[in-house]
């Protein structure tokens, strides 16, 4: 079983509010993969919407990201891409 | 006892306009939750209760969502989804189910114990994650609802015209109430104006004010209520002067959005035909709705500096492209003209400072950035970039001579060949200069060569040329627009555009001024740019002149000399083709043809 550990940072002026939280919950949820966010020594399942919203994460913030399991990678690269596009923001 | 007695209430503004109407209480009733031991041979039958009053709950959702358009804002569609994944997040399934298994309570209790937990971890004193409890009870009172068999959503239409009146509205029950647009106006006891609900209103336009208090003990069905959203006022039974006076200001307030909204996508064309593009000055992208909604068809001046504002490192290639690519897509095909950094003088970014004795004829502007290779190129790259996904002009600020022009030309083009052999997406933009100093206005038939447009920014143009600084209050009564030298200087620059067949724009603070519109069809000008806010009465001018008018007006100011003279033929002139017009009133004439 592979792990593994990416720092995203969260780049859309409004952060991780409600609906990218939605969005990176229902990502996490196509895989198998166990995947946790740890942010400010604070660690949560990124597949529960509950768990994502108390990071509360703003602009700049920087999110650990780990996956574990059969598809982490895919989980990892999915991931990436809703980050990256700033959860469809800016 | 239904109070005959006029009451104000002063509540948040959270959604402008005037509302007046029948009151529609909406009564939502906290629900009692039960608690009883379970037995073991229970436990199996609570938990299959658990999972039908989820699934209830989620096909509940997805009929409010099915009722929404994805007009009626995708926050508010967000927010559903949120609910609707809070439903079967883990933090609330597996806990009520090991408090039914392991503590043997009733699934309603455990279900109300899961969510007071998960409130915990909320606890937090700021609107998000305030905003957040509420969203955690309204999906806990939904579940333990539909386990008890209790209406969870509103189930009664109001009728149109109505004001809705709640101590609070779930995004649901918002929803189900506004999808149709038939409310006039909502107020309610709880909630902050950054409330779901109140977004809500604000997206649909509906006046709403928050926080009221005691709405609800005050107001019944059936009672006359006045919504005045802009000033969070409401007024529960308002004589009848008072419901006349209201009832005149919605009627004022709407003849003045519909006259916006009929103004917005006509174009700024005169009676003989001579048509111009009205444009924005803009200095962030949250400005972007504002100016559409004003009927602006393009962006005439982007201001940039602000990436460097309160920030201690430089702005990043990328904080570039993604702002800019981000206006494009927002302006959606329209121009966007990207005036490159204007800094320097008292625009420096954070740590820095101009120690020169004249900042303003010091290293500022396209001299800073031809001097700062390295923030220049950043820029360029991104510009090149974000020009793949939109109509991006770029435009150099403070050019004095043809040798600046060639030099930010030739940068322009070497970070545009980078980008290229990189593989990255990119185009090349059309390139204008903004003529704002007399050196660039003189000089312009031989700069409109080099250039695909010109912009002329007035206010630098107008204190350079007369040599005058207008925060300096013992000259500023100098500054003046109609100076027969600035008119001059604005001449050559339209004549040498129109010679070259290149466009000319103006993008000063005269643009938006309506005392200056009919000498500025005189000039000639394709395009205004100014803030969105101006661009409906400015296109009002255009719409009832001519641009023959507005030659023989500049020809007359041209034969006078002094600026108080030609100021005092402008206004008359104006005065008399457009009453009221300078007061600030309405224009008198013609809206369509």
């Amino acid at each position: 079983m592979h792990r593994l550990e990416r720092t995203f940072t969260i780049v859309n002026s409004l952060g991780m509010h409600a609906r990218p939280a939605a969005m990176v919950v229902q990502t996490a949820n196509r895989f198998r993969s166990e995947v946790q966010f740890e942010k400010d020594g604070l660690q949560i399942n990124a597949k529960s919407i509950m768990g994502v919203l108390t990071l509360a994460a703003g602009k700049g913030a920087t999110v650990l990201v780990s996956c574990e399991g059969p598809d982490a990678a895919e989980a990892m690269e999915a991931l990436a891409k809703v980050f990256a596009s700033g959860f469809g923001e800016r | 006892m239904a109070s005959t007695t006029p009451t104000t209430l002063q509540g948040l503004p959270a959604s402008p306009g005037i509302a007046v109407g029948r009151c529609w209480t909406v009564d939502r009733r906290r629900v009692r939750t039960p608690r009883r031991k379970v037995a073991a041979e229970e436990v199996d039958a609570e938990l299959a209760r658990l999972e039908a009053a989820i699934e209830l709950s989620v096909h509940q959702l997805d009929g409010v969502k099915a009722k929404m358009q994805a007009a009626d804002g995708a926050e508010h569609l967000a927010i559903l989804e949120v609910h609707r994944a809070m439903l079967r997040d883990p933090a609330l399934v597996d806990e009520s189910r090991r408090l039914v298994r392991e503590e043997r309570v009733n699934v309603e209790w455990a279900v109300k114990r899961a969510i007071r937990k998960i409130k915990g971890a909320f606890d937090q004193d700021d609107e998000f994650f305030r905003e957040r409890r509420s969203d955690v009870e309204y999906v806990g009172e939904r579940i333990v609802k539909n386990l008890l068999g209790q209406g969870v959503d509103v189930a009664e239409t109001p009728p149109p015209g109505s004001i809705v009146v709640a101590r609070d509205l779930s995004p649901a029950d918002t929803a189900l109430l506004f999808h149709d647009r038939k409310v006039a106006g909502l107020v309610t006891d709880a909630g902050g104006i950054t409330s779901h609900t109140a977004i809500v209103a604000r997206a649909l336009e509906i006046p709403a004010v928050v926080g009221a208090g005691r709405a609800t003990a005050v107001a019944e069905r059936g009672d006359w209520i006045v919504v005045d959203g802009g000033r969070g006022v409401v007024v529960v039974n308002p004589s009848a002067g008072e419901r006349a006076d209201y009832e005149a200001a919605r009627i004022r307030q709407m003849e003045r959005e519909a006259e916006l909204t009929r103004l917005k996508d006509l174009p700024a064309e005169t009676v003989d035909g001579v048509r111009l593009r009205m444009l924005g000055n803009i200095e962030f992208g949250e400005e972007v709705p504002g100016l559409l909604s004003h009927g602006g068809e393009g962006v005439g001046l982007y201001r940039t500096e602000f990436l460097f504002m309160g920030r201690d490192a430089l702005p990043t290639e990328e904080d570039h492209y993604r702002d800019y690519r981000a206006i494009l897509e927002a302006m959606d095909g329209r121009p966007v003209t990207v005036r490159t950094f204007d800094l320097g003088g008292d625009k420096l970014p954070s740590g820095q400072k101009d120690h020169s004795e004249n900042p303003a004829l010091g290293l500022r502007a396209v001299r800073y950035c031809l001097r700062h290779p390295d923030v220049f190129h950043a820029q360029l790259r991104a510009a090149v970039r974000a020009a793949a996904h939109g109509n991006l002009r770029l435009m150099f600020p403070m050019v004095s001579g043809l040798a600046e022009v060639r030099a930010a030309k030739w940068m322009l083009a070497e970070a545009f060949e980078e980008v290229v052999a990189q593989g990255i997406p990119a185009r090349m933009p059309p390139v204008g200069i903004m003529v704002e100093l007399p050196s660039a206005a003189v000089l312009a038939d031989r700069l409109a060569q080099e250039v695909d447009f010109l912009s002329i920014g007035t206010n630098d143009l107008i204190q350079y040329t007369i040599g005058v600084d207008r925060q300096n209050k013992d000259v500023a009564y100098l500054y003046k627009p109609l100076h027969l030298a600035v008119l001059r200087m604005l001449r050559s620059v339209t004549d040498a555009a129109r010679a070259a067949g290149k466009p000319v724009s103006m993008c000063g603070e005269m643009a938006g001024e309506p005392l200056y519109t009919l000498v500025l069809l005189g000039l000639g000008l394709d395009e205004l740019s100014m803030n969105g806010p101006s661009i409906p009465l400015v296109k009002r001018v255009i719409r009832s002149a001519s641009a023959r008018e507005g030659r023989e007006l500049l020809d007359r100011i041209l034969g006078l000399t002094t600026a108080d003279d030609i100021e005092r033929e402008v206004r008359s002139e104006m005065t008399r083709r457009f009453p009221g017009l300078l007061e600030g009133a309405a224009v008198v004439g013609p809206v369509s043809g």
